[in-house]
């Protein structure tokens, strides 16, 4: 690995007056397990995507890290560990399907070290993207590997010129609670729906997020479950679940749901798409419907908008089936408690 | 368009250099494809030229033609040795493109090439033992 500059800022104000200067040779540190020992480590590098020569370790910066959890919802800082999220008391009560999520990223070393933030941008899945001598597009280069090379594990929605799959656990979650992100900069915060916060090789090329170099996704902020939601998560790995894998498949489900019939909801797909993957056509089908009896249906809608390549057709019924799963799940589980005063 | 392109170009084979710029980092989709589309169309047209992509922090040095979107003017203009700056949108680059073509081969300095062999490459495994041919290289 080649060296780096470590910053030590202990500030959001200094933390992003360190991005700002150093543009994209600057990258936001916390657990590293992608960064370092990932994208530093195994050299993946670019035209378009240059060594990080100056790292910004924000796990050290007080507004970044911990859970304020209460009547009004959660603030979650990007800095926060997946362990801490994962043994929460309020995300687990009232905010089970992130909690659920939390607990099944990597192994407990990986949760102990790494954090929300992380989680959410590590860089993407694709073994030609990984691999240092393929000059793949997401890296400035010319051309995708995957679309004539082995793609058992790419994409097969919203692919467009680049097929690499969304990685994080937690960010299908966070779509589907709607929740929000706070960004901060050296021109002030903003904030950004997690629904427009994910950029697909249809928009940019080597982006993942709407953050821009001098951007530090500062805390996360998720609104109170309506009366009667139901939630769910679950992924589905190459190996057994006692292995460390990423999701072939993932399924976030947070929908509110009187007598068995559908009101209103969200179901996200991770591991199959550039970007979490809202299931629009899955939750119009299922729209005003009693759940058990239209799930079927609902969700082979799925199929009319996947676009799977050579290798990864098995993707399409795997998530058909995770979907149904997920759904079930949520209903047999019943309505989360509505948050109050008196915690968890 | 600035600094109209006539007379040499700046390699002695008289090589056309094309380089689409972006910021660095950030690679929009249209801009790409626009890219692509100009890269074909110099293959397609056998001109001799050669059409490049890179970050306008990172730019390969004896630029002839730089194009750039127009978020990206100030930077494009205060790059030195290009001789002409593209500034123009995704959509609009391939008609300022073809137009600089159809003037650069009416006035002389952009020629036709010879007819680019099959492109080859041999890999061990993971790794390149030849480089990929490349039109004119």
């Amino acid at each position: 690995m080649r060296g780096f500059q470590l910053h030590e800022p202990d500030t959001v104000a200094g933390a992003v007056e360190l991005l700002a200067t150093h543009g994209t040779r600057a990258r936001p540190l916390a657990g590293g397990t992608d960064l370092v020992a990932g994208i530093m480590r195994d050299q993946v590098i670019g035209k378009g995507m240059p060594y990080p020569t100056h790292l910004v370790d924000v796990g050290a910066v007080p507004e970044m890290v911990g859970i304020r959890a209460g009547p009004e919802g959660a603030v979650i800082g990007a800095a926060t560990t997946l362990v801490d999220i994962a043994e929460s008391a309020a995300v687990r009560r009232w905010w089970p399907v992130l909690g659920e999520a939390a607990r099944e990223v990597a192994t407990s070393e990986i949760r102990a070290i790494g954090t929300l933030g992380g989680n959410l941008h590590q860089r993407p899945r694709c073994w030609f993207f990984r691999a240092k001598d393929f000059d793949c597009i997401k890296k400035g280069g010319d051309l995708c590997f995957a679309v004539k090379g082995d793609n058992r594990y790419n994409a097969i929605l919203g692919g467009h010129l680049c097929f690499i799959v969304h990685p994080s656990d937690l960010a299908t979650t966070l779509v589907a609670l709607g929740a929000q992100a706070r960004v901060a900069s050296t021109g002030g915060d903003r904030s950004v729906w997690f629904d427009d916060y994910f950029l697909g090789p249809a928009q940019d090329l080597l982006r993942e997020t709407v953050l821009r170099p001098d951007e530090l996704l500062v805390e996360v902020v998720i609104p109170v479950p309506a009366p009667n939601t139901h939630q769910a998560w679950e992924k589905i790995n190459e190996k057994d679940a006692a292995t460390w894998d990423f999701a072939l498949a993932s399924v976030a489900a947070v929908m509110t749901i009187v007598d068995g019939v559908w009101q209103s909801g969200r179901i996200v797909l991770g591991g199959v798409a550039p970007i979490p993957f809202r299931a629009a056509v899955v939750e119009d089908a299922l729209a005003g419907n009693d759940v058990r009896v239209a799930l079927p249906e609902a969700v082979a809608e799925i199929r009319k908008i996947a676009r799977p390549m050579r290798d990864n057709v098995y993707k399409l019924e795997l998530v058909e089936y995770l979907i149904e799963r997920v759904v079930i799940a949520a209903l047999e589980r019943g309505p989360v408690p509505v948050p109050t005063a008196e915690g968890p | 368009m600035s600094s109209p392109l006539s007379g040499d170009l700046r390699h002695a084979d008289g090589l056309l250099v094309v380089v689409c710029g972006y910021r660095d980092g950030m690679l929009a989709n249209s801009w790409f494809r626009a890219y692509r589309r100009l890269k074909r169309t110099v293959k397609l047209g056998g001109f001799k030229a050669r059409v490049e992509l890179a970050p306008v922090t990172d730019l390969p040095p004896n630029i002839d033609v730089l194009a750039v979107p127009p978020s990206l003017a100030d930077v494009a203009h205060a790059t030195p040795g290009v001789l002409e700056c593209l500034v123009t949108p995704a959509e609009g680059l391939q008609q300022a493109f073809d137009q600089l073509v159809e003037r650069l081969v009416r006035e002389g300095p952009l020629e036709y090439g010879p007819t680019p062999g099959p492109a080859v490459a041999v890999h061990r495994g993971f790794q390149a033992l030849t480089e990929r041919a490349r039109l004119f290289d």
